[in-house]
């Protein structure tokens, strides 16, 4: 089932146009990877989908239909609720790891402690960050390491229950254990949650996905299920990155 | 060698000047220390003027309390509007230009002198309002004047704050008032309130603005806010100006000049302890 779909999508600065016309489905309750050089445009595209490239100072064009009914005609902030993102650059709030996470389900009327507590520890688990954060979760967020960081920004990102999460780059700080933890992570998120992941590793890509879309200076140049892409990719232009990078 | 030559006379520039402002200053607070321990007593602090002609004995009660009146009415009105200029500016307003207006704006405001400053609340307050020469005339006036200083301060502090921080939090769907409220403001507050102490000590130590508004010589403590005001700077203004004491007008100095120290290192400590906390 599409749980989005893109057609004919196009990003601005200004002027300056970076995705030109990318038409897209993204599935249900899959992984679909993004991958691509960079400056072609990953991290637009994600700005986009959550409704977050306007706050950007840039602008978009083009039709989303999001669950059935036109993408643009949500009220933004109840597509950012249900189209979570989690930055290339980890975020966490200067309050405690708690506060972090209680931050946004107290925004929209959770009040009673219990539950509160139930919604920290629970998301800390599914990020993997609770064994290590455990003993002390009214310390600062910042105190946290680079790759603690990101799993607070992920946990905090599912606090809210979006049905979409959108990553950029959610390995590019951490190490081989950190990033197989995530990856791990990202499978049973599956499940339940649809995830579009933007990365540079293309062995993860492959890894975890189940469609990838190749993204070429703004336009979507090959788009279809991983292993496709990377045992037989149609575009010359796919193969040569693929290999580029492999070789 | 000419480089030898010129990097000692820069530093003797450096110390020299450094040298005279601190023996300047030092003259300054150790001669009315000096002079004006002699008449501070409890009594003194704690009376009404008496004596002919009033002043020449008696204290200073009602310059104090009304000095402090008219910093917190002038502290609270213009951090109100400047803390709300500040987040309008540098979170809500869409268009450059009106931006620049308001910097414009603000910019022309700390630049006006103070006497006119009093002037413009004497026609508008007192006259044009009809408040009367008042607590509140006299406050609103000093909270015109520091306005614009706490204004610039907390934009600044407000415009400090890390971008990418506001975007994760609207990226969760969560309103621009909330994200202000429980994540911006918090890490400024520290900022702002230094501001106000910092403005309220400028404000505490203004005669000019006040002359016209609401102080009345040697007025009572105040009732309310439309009775009028003694303020400290406005009786060490009298006591010298009309020749009454010059002892007392050493220790009304003496005082005034403690209280502003004194929010001055309010001020500081507090600014000093955001620097350690942003650590
Ligand atoms: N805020 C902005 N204002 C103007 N141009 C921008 C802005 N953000 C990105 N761009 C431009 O848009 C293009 C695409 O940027 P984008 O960040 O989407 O690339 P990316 O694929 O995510 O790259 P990377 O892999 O390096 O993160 C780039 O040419 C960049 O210069
Ligand atoms: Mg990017």
């Amino acid at each position: 089932m599409n749980i989005l779909e893109l057609i004919s999508l196009k990003a601005y600065y200004g002027n300056k146009q970076v995705l030109h016309g990318i038409d897209m489905v993204i599935r249900k309750n899959a992984i679909t990877a993004v991958i691509g050089p960079s400056g072609c445009g990953k991290s637009t595209l994600l700005l986009t989908l959550n409704r977050m490239l306007e706050e950007c100072g840039g602008r978009a064009e083009g039709e989303i239909i999001f669950d059935g009914k036109d993408f643009f005609a949500y009220p933004k902030e109840e597509v950012r609720k249900r189209i979570g993102i989690v930055f290339q650059k980890p975020t966490p709030f200067p309050l405690s790891i708690y506060r972090n996470l209680t931050y946004a389900p107290i925004y929209y009327g959770v009040r009673d402690k219990k539950r509160l507590k139930q919604i920290v520890e629970s998301k800390l688990k599914v990020a993997g960050l609770y064994e290590e954060v455990q003993s002390d979760l009214h310390q600062s967020a910042l105190q946290l390491s680079g790759g603690q960081q990101q799993r607070l920004c992920i946990a905090r990102a599912l606090t809210v229950e979006p049905e979409i999460l959108l990553l950029d780059e959610p390995c590019s700080a951490l190490d081989i254990k950190n990033t197989a933890n995530i990856e791990q992570m990202l499978l049973r998120l599956a499940r339940d949650y649809t995830i579009v992941i933007v990365t540079h590793n293309l062995a993860q890509a492959k890894r975890i996905s189940d469609y990838t879309a190749f993204l070429l200076d703004g336009e979507l140049v090959e788009y279809d299920e991983t292993a496709k892409i990377f045992s037989r990719p149609e575009d010359q232009r796919t193969r040569e990155y693929i290999e580029g990078i492999y070789g | 060698m000419k480089k030898v030559r010129d990097n000692f006379l820069f530093r003797m520039w450096l110390m020299l000047s450094a040298l005279i402002v601190l023996a300047l200053v030092g003259f300054i607070i150790g001669y009315i220390v000096l002079n004006g321990m002699k008449s501070i007593s409890l009594d003194f602090l704690l009376s009404h003027p008496k004596g002919i002609p009033l002043g020449a004995e008696g204290g200073i009660l009602p310059a104090i309390v009304g000095s402090l009146l008219l910093t917190l009415i002038a502290c609270a009105s213009a951090s109100v509007l400047a803390l709300a200029t500040a987040v309008y500016v540098s979170f809500y307003c869409q268009s450059r230009q009106l931006e620049t207006v308001v910097h414009v704006i603000v910019q022309c405001m700390a630049g006006v002198p103070s006497i006119v400053v009093g002037l413009f609340g004497y026609t508008f307050l007192v006259a044009k309002l009809n408040l009367g020469r008042s607590l509140l005339s006299a406050g609103l006036t000093l909270g015109v004047m520091i306005f614009p200083f706490i204004e610039v301060r907390a934009e600044k502090s407000l415009r400090e704050f890390n971008r990418a921080i506001l975007q994760s939090s609207y990226a969760l769907g969560v309103s621009k008032v909330y994200t202000l409220l429980k994540l911006v403001l918090p890490q400024c507050k520290a900022d702002i309130v230094a501001a106000v102490t910092l403005a309220g000590g400028f404000a505490m130590g203004a005669a000019a603005p006040i002359i016209l508004t609401g102080a009345v010589i040697f007025a009572p403590i105040p009732r309310s806010l439309s009775s009028p005001v003694m303020a400290l700077p406005f009786h060490l203004y009298i006591l010298t100006g009309e020749g009454i004491s010059l002892e007392k007008a050493y220790a009304t100095a003496l005082v005034l000049m403690v209280l502003i120290f004194a929010i001055n290192i309010v001020s500081i400590a507090l600014t000093f302890r955001r620097k350690e906390v942003g650590r």
